[in-house]
């Protein structure tokens, strides 16, 4: 009887690197079947597959199909997670379906900023008020870029690797170091500002435009707000210190909504007006370790990747009805000679206007994903390396993608740090609703 | 004579001369006296004429001496005015040949000294030139022209390079002050731009002569200290008005804040809220704090405070209906009269500050929450608890309804809702115990009593609980009747013959009928069904009037609350319990004997958690056609999770094998091993510092 012995085994790798699987099944139907032929019509968005997330007093999965008109009925069911590992493409229709004309991927890598970074880069974002980039990066440095006129305005030098930075506006931004230290940068003076410190690196940094408050999270299990109106002196600036259970690894704002994700999988969601007791304690519904978290444009919820090529997409409010929407799904694999690949999932990015996302991974790709319609919308080709971040502009027309090794294989000889700068074709981004992508 | 005469053509012409004058003498016979006198006199005009000559080139050799020592000395003083040793033209050992030649030996020398002498003079002159020009700049008022403009005397190089010096710090100071100037100008340009006050006035104010694009500026330490001054004034001026905007700022982001202004309006302000947090020095935008911008930005916050006047109405009711929506969700409905506290109209007509009502009102809110957070885990428990006294109550009902087991439409629904319900009523007493502790523990903690909905959850409990034991009491009596009854009956019968059954309770519905009146919760089928068992309706009202009218007071409090049907059911909970009629349910399960075989055992189902039972009331509602799950189960091996909570009673061996199945699902991915997990920024980080001290 085949129930309950999984197509496939994920092993994991030591700390969440590189994960391989192997098909060991002999009868496994999916690895001894390709997958069967289409019409050609639905050639590109053959059949989808997702899960909803188990929770944790549920002893199995439920399991419901998201499309109806899957040709293969048993495929559309996932009620074991390592099954569809096996030996399809990771962006294979196993996971979310291509969009019609999505498979196609874009031609180029954008246009490339000159003066990279020369070690790699921890994050990049654009301004919400400009097509201003700021980069943070491990060779110590914030710098700011322009990148309509692909010049370099103003660069910071750190005492340490720089693990983050956001913006304040487009004149101050903020920059969060591995020296401990969380600093302000004054743009158009150069000049910088000490905000306080933690007693571990700084390893997230957002500015909450609801609150006019800076938060940081770090790797001493805390995370603090800061009022960057008190610049003149550091026991002015810190607003409170908040324990967090494990060290803080992603962090995302929407709004008065913050989630925090730490190691260990815990994910806690605070109000940025009550931040005494977090609103929300949950666990990640990934197995893996937490590698980034962005909250929804519309508030309602947000989307968490794990290093274990998957990405979780859940909601806020508690009710049955939201919960029951949350899902998760695969991408960023890769299955060559009957060795599949799992990469990490370094980045997310939403789309301002559409609420769609890309996601990048440690195998270069930059996938565009419609949340809502459970649809792939599109793959640009790969990068030389990793995606170590992504971020689209304010008004969506450009896509700020930083190809930089993530360290996730230790140290090794990799690829040069580069920023590419690409534009967004709407037909790259629109969501599609189902009815149009998928025709009986 | 004849000797005379011989000797004349060697002779002297003068002794020639005297010859002839003897020889006339004779012929005239001048006597020797005359002869002697004449001779006399002619040596004495001899004498004066060689005197006379003697005399005369005395005089110019005396006078050749005189210039050469005035030449000399005329040398020597330029000399030592340009500080140079002195020219010896006349060497010691070198004899030069008459005073003419030493003379002329001296004057080129001198003239040549003369020439550098004023050629040095020259330089003199141009660096004190200089210097007065330079002073004359620097400071005006108090520059005294040299006093003694400066001898000749001394023109030496060590003197030059002194007043060289003296022009060269001159010219340094000249040099700083300008910069100074430019500096003090260069701020006040920008003071000015930012500030939005014209450039060339200020200046002009402070010293004519700044304004001029070109040619020197007034460099004297009045206008120096006059522009600082000015700088300071104008600085002074910006961080007044810096303050001024900034209040400005976080007024209007409060407004914001409080209103909702939608992000277009605040767009236009962003250049104003962005500079809440800059320090002076930050503010360098033009006309950022000019007069007429602070006034635009004083209009806009003034609008605002004005729409707050006329929106303070609406926000407060706003904020109530939150505060409202607060305290229902958290069942502490009912508990305080603060509502006296936001009268509308006490605002309306100004007695009360809509501000202040706002921040109380705020304040509840905190505290509302806070609250809801510290009952989150009781009031899930309550909410557990209540749903199971609705089953029990709907299985009371269930059960005094004689057709149940009739077969119908959607019977076997409902049989399985009573097996369920059975289990679920069997749990409460454990259910009302933890509820008890954990109540009391808050209580404790907290120092008050726990509400839910303005009643004390504890009394609730307890009134519950003494309902459920009068139920068994009434229970066992009856129990013990009915058996004094068969007895009797046996007996009638033994001795009559037997009788025909009494007839049956009017209660014929049928169970979908009967589940979805229950489900309602209206309370007058529940009476009406009720009516089965009116034998235990006159106890019932004996002991508990009371609580029948607290009860329906409670559902008139709730009512428009609560919209859901759980407050209702609360309300309605005593009577319910009442009307429990447990020898009914133990009638029922007797005939239910052989379903129970095949029910897992109960220790595996009551482990079941509560939740994935309603949960499948909604993936029932949720899934478009449960049909095809259960159509695929027997392919699809791996989806046997879904029809085993889809249909529970016809797939309970697909239950118990789902056990296996999770255990094996499990099992290929444990969690992460125990050693700590970092991320590949930590890793880094690590690396990175090793590096560093190797």
């Amino acid at each position: 009887m085949l129930v309950g012995l999984p197509a496939t085994l994920v092993r994991p790798v030591r700390g969440g690197g590189v994960l391989y699987a192997k098909c060991r099944k002999k009868k496994c139907a999916k690895c001894a079947i390709p997958p069967p032929p289409f019409p050609s019509a639905e050639s590109k968005s053959p059949c989808f597959r997702f899960k909803t997330l188990r929770s944790p007093s549920i002893a199995s999965a439920t399991a419901l199909p998201f499309s109806s008109l899957s040709p293969v009925a048993d495929s559309n069911f996932e009620s074991l997670p390592e099954s569809s590992a096996a030996d399809q493409p990771d962006f294979s229709p196993h996971i979310m379906s291509d969009a019609s004309g999505a498979t196609a991927s874009a031609m180029g890598s954008g246009r490339e900023l000159a003066n990279p970074p020369s070690d790699g880069i921890s994050n990049l974002r654009f301004s919400n008020h400009s097509d201003h980039l700021l980069v943070s990066s491990w060779d110590k440095t914030v710098r700011l870029y322009d990148a309509d006129a692909n010049v370099l305005r103003r660069e910071f030098a750190h005492p340490g690797p720089v693990l983050d930075c956001c913006f304040h506006d487009d004149s101050s931004g903020f920059s969060a170091g591995a020296d401990h230290t969380v600093r302000r940068l004054a743009f158009a003076s150069s000049k910088e500002d000490i905000l306080g410190h933690h007693d571990a690196p700084v390893r997230c940094v957002e500015y909450s435009y609801a609150a006019g408050q800076v938060v940081t999270g770090s790797w001493d299990k805390t995370i603090k707000c800061w009022d960057p109106r008190g610049v003149s002196g550091p026991e002015r600036t810190l607003v409170g210190t908040y324990a967090q259970p494990e060290r803080v690894y992603s962090m995302s704002l929407v709004g008065n909504r913050l989630v925090v994700a730490t190691a260990g999988r815990h994910v806690n969601i605070y109000d940025l007006r009550n931040m005494s007791q977090p609103e929300q304690k949950r666990d990640s519904s990934l197995k893996y370790q937490t590698r980034c978290v962005r909250c929804f444009p519309n508030g309602t919820g947000y989307a968490l990747s794990s290093v274990e090529g998957r990405v979780s997409m859940e909601f806020f409010d508690l009710s049955e009805s939201a919960q029951s929407k949350k899902y998760a799904f695969k991408c960023h694999r890769k299955s060559e000679s009957g060795r599949d690949t799992v990469y990490p999932v370094n980045a997310i990015a939403f789309h301002p206007i559409y609420g769609t996302f890309a996601t990048g991974g440690c195998d270069g790709f930059v996938n565009v994903w419609d949340g809502t319609n459970k649809k792939r919308l599109y793959q640009y080709s790969k990068y030389a390396t990793s995606i170590a971040a992504l971020s689209f502009s304010k008004d969506g027309h450009l896509l700020a993608v930083a190809s930089s090794y993530t360290y996730e294989e230790g140290e090794k000889s990799h690829e040069p740090d580069s920023i590419f700068i690409r534009g967004v074709n709407e037909v790259e981004v629109k969501p599609k609703p189902k009815a149009l992508a998928a025709p009986q | 004579m004849g000797s005379v005469a011989k000797d004349q053509q060697q002779l002297h012409p003068c002794d020639s001369l005297l010859l002839e004058l003897n020889v006339i003498w004779d012929e005239v016979g001048e006597p020797d006296t005359v002869r002697d006198k004449t001779l006399l006199e002619l040596e004495q005009e001899c004498l004066d004429v060689y005197r006379r000559k003697v005399d005369q080139a005395n005089r110019c050799r005396a006078q050749l001496r005189q210039s050469i020592a005035e030449a000399e000395a005329e040398l020597a003083g330029i000399c030592s005015a340009i500080g140079e040793p002195p020219v010896h033209v006349r060497q010691p050992n070198q004899k030069l040949h008459g005073l003419r030649e030493e003379l002329n030996a001296i004057i080129p020398y001198l003239e040549d000294m003369r020439t550098r002498k004023a050629e040095r003079w020259n330089q003199f002159v141009h660096v004190l030139e200089e210097i007065k020009k330079i002073s004359c700049e620097i400071r005006p008022s108090d520059f005294v022209p040299f006093k003694t403009p400066v001898d000749q005397s001394d023109l030496s190089l060590r003197k030059l390079e002194e007043l060289t010096k003296e022009l060269e710090s001159l010219q340094k100071e000249k040099a700083d002050r300008v910069k100074q100037v430019m500096e003090h100008l260069n701020t006040l340009h920008s003071l000015c731009e930012v500030l939005g006050i014209d450039f060339k006035q200020t200046v002009h104010e402070v010293h004519p002569s700044l304004d001029e694009a070109e040619g020197s500026k007034n460099l004297s330490n009045t206008t120096i200290d006059r522009l600082a001054s000015a700088v300071n004034r104008l600085r002074e001026m910006k961080i007044q008005r810096m303050q001024k905007l900034q209040d400005f700022a976080s007024t209007m982001l409060e407004l914001w804040n409080l209103m909702d202004t939608p992000i277009e309006e605040q767009q236009v302000f962003q250049n104003v809220t962005c500079n809440i947090a800059a320090s002076e020095h930050e503010i360098t935008e033009p006309n950022t704090l000019s007069i007429d911008f602070l006034s635009y930005v004083e209009a806009e916050v003034l609008r605002l405070e004005q729409l707050k006047g006329t929106k303070m109405k609406d926000l407060v009711l706003k904020k109530k209906s939150e505060l409202e929506e607060h305290r229902r969700r958290a069942h502490l409905v009912g508990e305080e009269g603060y509502s006296d506290e936001f009268n509308i109209e006490a605002i309306e007509s100004g007695a009360i500050d809509p501000a202040l009502v706002l921040e109380q009102i705020e304040a509840h809110i905190a505290t509302v929450k806070d609250e809801a957070f510290s009952r989150k885990d009781i009031l899930e428990k309550v909410e557990r608890f209540l749903n199971a006294c609705e089953e029990e109550a709907w299985l009371e009902d269930y059960n005094k309804d004689d057709n149940r087991y009739n077969a119908g439409r959607g019977a076997h629904l409902t049989l399985k809702r009573a097996e369920k319900a059975r289990i679920l009523v069997n749990k409460i007493p454990g259910m009302v115990d933890l509820l008890t502790t954990k109540i009391i523990a808050w209580e404790n903690e907290r120092g008050k009593e726990f509400t839910y909905d303005g009643v004390r959850l504890l009394s609730m409990l307890d009134e519950y609980m003494i309902v459920r034991q009068e139920k068994e009491h009434e229970k066992k009596r009856q129990r013990d009747q009915k058996k004094l009854q068969d007895q009797l009956k046996a007996e009638q019968e033994a001795l009559y013959g037997s009788k025909p059954s009494p007839s049956k309770p009017q209660s014929t519905k049928m169970g979908g009928v009967n589940r979805r009146m229950s489900m309602g919760g209206g309370a007058t089928n529940r009476r009406m069904s009720m009516g089965g068992g009116a034998t235990m309706q006159v106890p019932k009202t004996d002991i508990l009037p009371s609580k029948n009218v607290r009860a329906a007071k409670r559902t008139e409090d709730i009512a428009h609350l609560s919209p859901g049907s759980r407050g209702l059911d609360i309300g309605d909970l005593p009577i319910k319990k009442l009307s429990f009629n447990a020898s009914a349910l133990r009638e029922m399960e007797t005939p239910r004997k052989p379903f129970a075989q095949i029910m897992p055992p109960p220790s595996s189902v009551s482990s079941m958690p509560v939740r994935p039972d309603t949960n499948v009331t909604d993936t029932e509602n949720r899934t478009p056609n449960p049909k095809t799950f259960r159509a695929l189960n027997p392919k699809t091996p791996m989806t046997v999770a879904a029809p085993m909570q889809l249909a529970m009673t016809p797939a309970v061996a697909n239950q118990v094998t789902a056990a296996p199945v999770s255990l094996v699902y499990e099992k290929p991915e444990p969690t992460l091993p125990e050693e700590i997990e970092y991320s590949f920024e930590e890793r880094r980080l690590a690396f990175y510092l090793s590096r560093e001290i190797a």
